[in-house]
C-alpha cells in the first residue's frame, strides 16, 4: 500500500509546508480546441495547487470545462499551454511509454463508471493490472484484495451490466485503485447515483483518503459533494477559476457572485427571499421587528450566541430559518430570525453581533424610525 | 423413385448434375478464399479508418481522407464494370482472369471497401467512456484496439461479418457471368442462354440456401458473443 499519511486535511503542517512545491500545481494551463477552423478556448490561464492528501473540489457548472481540466492532470488531454507538474514529474513533458507508465499511478473514475461490457469484475480489475509486471497469482491476490477493499467480493464474477449504480462505482474505485496509485482523480463521479448511495460513495472516498492518504481531486457540480467530503475547492467558470482555497474560507467568506449562487444551491436561507417576496405571514412584521439573517464567518460560535442575545438585551429571538452544516470541523451557514424589543436593544444587539463576527444583515425592517425595505439578496 | 422425381422435375439439371455440383462447390471455394482474404484486409482498414479519423487515438488527416476517397470510389463504381476494369490487373496478380482463380482478385477488390466500412462503423460503436478510462489506465494505442475497441464490439463485427459474407455470395454470382464460374456461371451457361428454368432455379435455391446457413451461423457465433 502507498505510505500512510501523516498529514491530513487542512492542518497547519500544510500552510507551514508552502515553501515547498505542491503536489499537483497547473500554471498558467491554457487549453483551446480548434472546431471548423475556430478556436474555443475552454480552459483560460488556470492555476491550481493541490497538496498531498487533499481533497481537492473543483466546482462548476455544466460546460465549465471541469473535464477538460481534470484530463490535463493525467495527460489524457494535451495543453495548449502551460503546465502540470504531479509528484514532481512534468506531465505535459512525458512522451509514449513514459506517459503511460505515469498514467497507471494515476486512478481515474467516471461518471458513467465506464466499466468494459464485455468483461466480469474480476476482468475489469485484471484489465488495469495487465502492465503492472505481477505474476498471475499476484494478480489474482491483488484483485481479491481490492474487491474486499470496496467490498464486493461476492461479485467477483459479474458483469457490469449485473451490477447496480453504486456497485458499478465500487468496481472502479477497485480499478482505479489497482496500481496503488497516490491520486485519484474523479469526474462527476456520484452524479449518477441516488442521494443515499452518493453518500456512501463520499464516505468511502474520505475513508480511503484517510487510510491510504491519497490525493484525491473531485470535480462536481455539486455543493452538496464538496461540503461533503473536500477540504479545498476552486470554483471554475467558462475555463477561469474565480476563487480558490480551502473550503470553509471560501465558503464562509464568499467573494465571487458564482460562489454565493453555488452556496444558495444547498442552503434554504434563500427561501426566506421568496417568503418576503410574496408576503407570507411566517414574515409578516409587528412594529418593531426585524428580519436578519446571521451568517457565521468564524468558529468562534460555539457560545450560545442567541440565548446570550435574549438575556443581555432583553430582545425575543424568533428562528424562522436556520442552515448550519459541519464543514471541515467548523459550523458554516446561518439564520434567518426575527427580533422584537426595544429600537435600542436592537440596534445593541446588531453591534454585539458585529463584535462577535457574526455577519448580521437586515433583510426586512419594521421600525418605525425606518421605512419597511426587503432586501433582494440574502 | 427419388430419380424420377428429379427426373421430371428438373428435366435439364439432372443430365448435369454433376457440372451443379461442381459449380457450388466453386462457389465455395471462391466465398472461403475471398472471404478469408477480405475479411483481413477489411478488419486492418476498418480499424485504420477508426484510428485515423478525425477526434481518433491516432488521428491522421492524410491518411483517413485517401483511404476514406479510395473506399467510396471502389463502393461507386457497379461490380460488374469494375470485373471488367480489373481483368488486366487480375492477370498481373493471379495469372488468369477467368475460373475461380480469376474471380477470385475482383471479388476481394469488390467486397473489402463494404466490409471496411462496415468494420469502421462496428467499432465507432464503441462507447468514448471506455476509451477515455482505457487511457486513463495506461494502454498504448494497440491495446487500445485490442483490448477496448475489437474486444467491446466483438457482436457488431459478427454481425458486420454476416452482412458481408451474404453481399459476397452475391458477388460471386455476378462473377460468373463473365466466365468466373460457380453457382451464378452455372445459371447462365444453362438456365440463361440454353432457357432451362430449372437450372435457373436450382441456382437460386442453392444460393438461398447459403446464405441461410450463413446467417444461421451468423446467429449462432452471436449468441455464443453474448455476455449477459
Ligand atoms: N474534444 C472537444 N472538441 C471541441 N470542444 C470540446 C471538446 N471537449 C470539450 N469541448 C468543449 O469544451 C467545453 C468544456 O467541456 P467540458 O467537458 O470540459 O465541460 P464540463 O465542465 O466537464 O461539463 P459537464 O459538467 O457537462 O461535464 C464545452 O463547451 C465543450 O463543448
Ligand atoms: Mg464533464
Amino acid at each position: 500500500m502507498t505510505s500512510f499519511s501523516k498529514r491530513r486535511g487542512a492542518g497547519l503542517e500544510d500552510r507551514c509546508m508552502s515553501e515547498e512545491a505542491s503536489f499537483i500545481q497547473l500554471k498558467q494551463v491554457t487549453k483551446s480546441f480548434h472546431k471548423d477552423s475556430r478556436a474555443i478556448e475552454v480552459l483560460k490561464d488556470v492555476n491550481l495547487e493541490v497538496d498531498q492528501g487533499d481533497i481537492f473540489g473543483i466546482i462548476g457548472y455544466s460546460g465549465a470545462g471541469k473535464s477538460t481540466l481534470i484530463r490535463c492532470i493525467n495527460g489524457i488531454e494535451s495543453l495548449t499551454s502551460g503546465e502540470v507538474i504531479l509528484d514532481k514529474q512534468v506531465v505535459s513533458n512525458l512522451r509514449g511509454e513514459e506517459l503511460r507508465r505515469f498514467r497507471r499511478q494515476v486512478g481515474m473514475i467516471f461518471q458513467q463508471f465506464n466499466l468494459m461490457p464485455s468483461r466480469t469484475v474480476f476482468g475489469n480489475i485484471a484489465l488495469a493490472l495487465r502492465k503492472s509486471g505481477l505474476s498471475k497469482p499476484q494478480k489474482e491476490q491483488r484483485i481479491m484484495e481490492l474487491l474486499k477493499l470496496v467490498d464486493i467480493e461476492d461479485k467477483r464474477d459479474a458483469y457490469p451490466s449485473q451490477l447496480s449504480g453504486g456497485q458499478k462505482q465500487r468496481v472502479a474505485i477497485a480499478r482505479a485503485l489497482a496500481n496503488h496509485p497516490k491520486v485519484l482523480l474523479c469526474d462527476e463521479a456520484t452524479s449518477a447515483l441516488d442521494p443515499q448511495t452518493t453518500k456512501s460513495i463520499l464516505r468511502f472516498l474520505k475513508d480511503l483518503n484517510q487510510k491510504l492518504g491519497i490525493t484525491i481531486v473531485m470535480i462536481t457540480h455539486e455543493m452538496g459533494v464538496v461540503k461533503e467530503i473536500c477540504n479545498k475547492v476552486a470554483i471554475i467558470d467558462q475555463g477561469v477559476i474565480l476563487e480558490q482555497g480551502d473550503v470553509f474560507t471560501v465558503f464562509s467568506n464568499p467573494r465571487e457572485p458564482l460562489t454565493r449562487t453555488f452556496l444558495e444551491t444547498t442552503s434554504n436561507l434563500s427561501k426566506v427571499n421568496e417568503l418576503i417576496r410574496i408576503n407570507a405571514p411566517l414574515v409578516q412584521l409587528n412594529e418593531g421587528q426585524i428580519i436578519v439573517k446571521l451568517t457565521y464567518t468564524k468558529t468562534t460560535v460555539s457560545e450560545a450566541l442567541i440565548s446570550e442575545i435574549s438575556r443581555r438585551f432583553y430582545v425575543d429571538v424568533n428562528i424562522i430559518a436556520s442552515d448550519i452544516e459541519i464543514v471541515n470541523d467548523m459550523l458554516l451557514g446561518g439564520l434567518v430570525a426575527i427580533l422584537s424589543g426595544e429600537p435600542a436593544s436592537i440596534e445593541q444587539t446588531l453591534g454585539y453581533l458585529q463584535e462577535k463576527n457574526v455577519s448580521a444583515e437586515v433583510i426586512k425592517d419594521a421600525r418605525s424610525s425606518h421605512q419597511e425595505i426587503s432586501a433582494e439578496c440574502v | 423413385m427419388l430419380d424420377q422425381v428429379i427426373k421430371k422435375f428438373l428435366p435439364n439439371v439432372s443430365k448435369v448434375s454433376d457440372v451443379f455440383y461442381e459449380s457450388i462447390l466453386e462457389t465455395l471455394k471462391m466465398f472461403a478464399i475471398a472471404g478469408s482474404i477480405s475479411f483481413l484486409l477489411g478488419l486492418f482498414f476498418g480499424i485504420v479508418l477508426l484510428v485515423c479519423k478525425p477526434g481518433g487515438i491516432l488521428e491522421n488527416k492524410w491518411i483517413y481522407n485517401l483511404l476514406d476517397k479510395i473506399i467510396n470510389v471502389l463502393r461507386s463504381i457497379p461490380f460488374i464494370i469494375m470485373i471488367a476494369a480489373l481483368i488486366p490487373l487480375t492477370r498481373l496478380v493471379v495469372g488468369t482472369a477467368i475460373g475461380t482463380t480469376g474471380a477470385i482478385f475482383p471479388l476481394v477488390v469488390g467486397i473489402t471497401p463494404f466490409f471496411s466500412r462496415q468494420i469502421e462503423s462496428a467499432l465507432s460503436g464503441v462507447d468514448p467512456g471506455l476509451v477515455e478510462s482505457g487511457k486513463a489506465m495506461g494502454m498504448s494505442a494497440f491495446g487500445l484496439i485490442i483490448h477496448v475497441y475489437l474486444k467491446e464490439s466483438i457482436p457488431a463485427i459478427v454481425r458486420a461479418t454476416t452482412i458481408t459474407s451474404v453481399n459476397l455470395i452475391g458477388l460471386s454470382a455476378i462473377v460468373g457471368v463473365v466466365g468466373g464460374g460457380g453457382i451464378g456461371n452455372f445459371a447462365i451457361m444453362y438456365g440463361y442462354q440454353r432457357s432451362q428454368v430449372d437450372a435457373t432455379y436450382v441456382s437460386v435455391i442453392a444460393l438461398l440456401i447459403i446464405v441461410s446457413m450463413i446467417e444461421l451461423l451468423g446467429k449462432r457465433v452471436l449468441r455464443n458473443t453474448k455476455y449477459y
